[in-house]
């Protein structure tokens, strides 16, 4: 079917009704998915956001539960976010990192409930990206700016209108019954065949990743990690924008002067960060970049991948963007495949 | 739905100081809710957060049947 971009703000309206509705805007200079607003502006179309939308499911900093030392005991009061959610104009790259998140949060016997109930109550309206930017490599991780993987519905943008694509009964649900859908033409689609293509030209080829995995799982010792890391300078800033890095902290905090009431808090943590590994004796087992640099390239491309069978990256992008000394994990990967060819290990 | 970050109140039943400086002492606690005492299990080595509120985490020893 397709939708006149004249109906897509009332379409959203109608949804506002019954979901809590993110879609891209920009805050302060910075792009990321925020509530929309009744008639509120959408900052969708050309790259993707700053800040990736796994902030939804994963809060950057959230309350656990409160605690107060009651006459009874104890009281324990957890908080647990079940509103309904639909992310609007999510790319596909980001709709890959949440598979990818579920497989940390729900893949195992300990289920994360905070993330587990969001989860549940969150469609994805993905966009497909019509210009990938030249920092986006989601074709060298199985991706690709029209993939569905993840998504409830996909548009494509077609000029005065959206192609769009069913992908799931709830994403079939969402435009049933609403006036705005109208039956596409072949003309329809083929323009977003020729989109598609055209977005794929545009994506720098892919070199052959296939042994990175088995290099880097022989090469812990490997004279490589001196160097690879030598202008990062620890910000962070790659990890916390990562749509798949899911790493944090749990902490108390004190409400107010109440010293037998607070909260227990998780905020997002970085390997990258010394304090991440400092233990309580002083002993840190990362103590340098080289240790936390190869921690960040090991637990993507060959911890994940083995627990998981695939990379936790998807290629959108943002550590390459936001980094501030160009350290481009392309390239790291580039160099890993080389290491690899020129140790026998290439096919 | 089974949360796993929600604690297991406690109670600290004793404190036993074993050095003469007074700096290590061994905390003997006991679960304040059966169904919480009748659920925990650990083995050796099994690293648990114990916290007092607003502090944390210390590593348990000892049998938890005891």
């Amino acid at each position: 079917v397709i939708i006149n971009k004249n109906d897509v703000a009332a379409f959203l309206d109608g949804l506002r009704a019954e979901y809590r509705v993110f879609a891209p805007a920009v805050t302060d200079g910075v792009g990321g998915y925020r509530i929309l607003a009744a008639g509120g502006d959408l900052a969708w179309g050309g790259v993707n956001t700053s800040r990736p939308p796994k902030e939804i499911l994963f809060p950057q900093s959230e309350k656990l539960y409160s605690y107060r030392l009651g006459a009874d005991g104890v009281e324990i009061q957890p908080h647990y976010d079940v509103e309904r959610n639909i992310i609007f104009g999510i790319r596909p790259c980001d709709a890959k990192s949440f598979k990818h998140l579920d497989n940390v949060f729900l893949g195992q016997e300990y289920r994360d409930v905070y993330y587990q109930k969001r989860r549940e109550n969150t469609l994805l309206i993905g966009m497909a990206c019509l210009e990938p930017a030249g920092t986006c490599f989601c074709t060298w991780l199985g991706g690709g700016p029209f993939a569905t993987d993840g998504l409830d519905l996909l548009w494509v943008d077609l000029g005065d209108r959206y192609l769009v694509q069913v992908l799931t009964p709830q994403g079939k649900a969402l435009i049933e019954g609403r006036p705005f859908f109208l039956p596409a033409t072949e003309a329809d689609r083929r323009a977003a065949s020729a989109a598609e293509a055209r977005a794929k030209d545009r994506m720098r080829p892919a070199p052959d990743l296939s042994q990175v995995k088995p290099w880097l799982a022989a090469s812990f010792n490997a004279s490589f990690w001196e160097h690879v890391c030598e202008k990062c300078i620890g910000c962070a800033v790659c990890s916390y924008l990562c749509p798949t890095c899911h790493c944090f902290d749990l902490s108390d905090e004190a409400a107010g002067s109440q010293a037998l009431a607070g909260a227990r808090v998780r905020t997002w943590d970085t390997c990258a960060f010394p304090l991440f590994t400092l233990q309580a004796s002083g002993y840190n087992p990362r103590p340098t970049g080289k240790e936390r640099f190869r921690q960040r390239i090991m637990h993507k491309f060959c911890y994940f991948a083995e627990n998981w069978g695939e990379a936790a990256c998807v290629g959108c992008g943002r550590c390459i963007i936001n980094c501030p000394v160009n350290l481009d994990i392309r390239e790291v990967l580039a160099q890993i495949a080389a290491q690899a060819a020129g140790a026998g290990m290439s096919q | 739905m089974k949360n796993p970050y929600l604690p297991m109140p406690m109670r600290i039943d004793h404190i036993t100081v074993e050095t003469s400086d007074g700096n290590i002492k061994t905390f003997t606690l006991s679960f304040i809710r059966d169904k919480d005492r009748q659920a925990f299990r650990f083995i050796p080595g099994q690293f648990a957060e114990v916290g007092a509120l607003l502090l944390r985490p210390w590593r348990p020893k000892g049998s938890p049947s005891r």
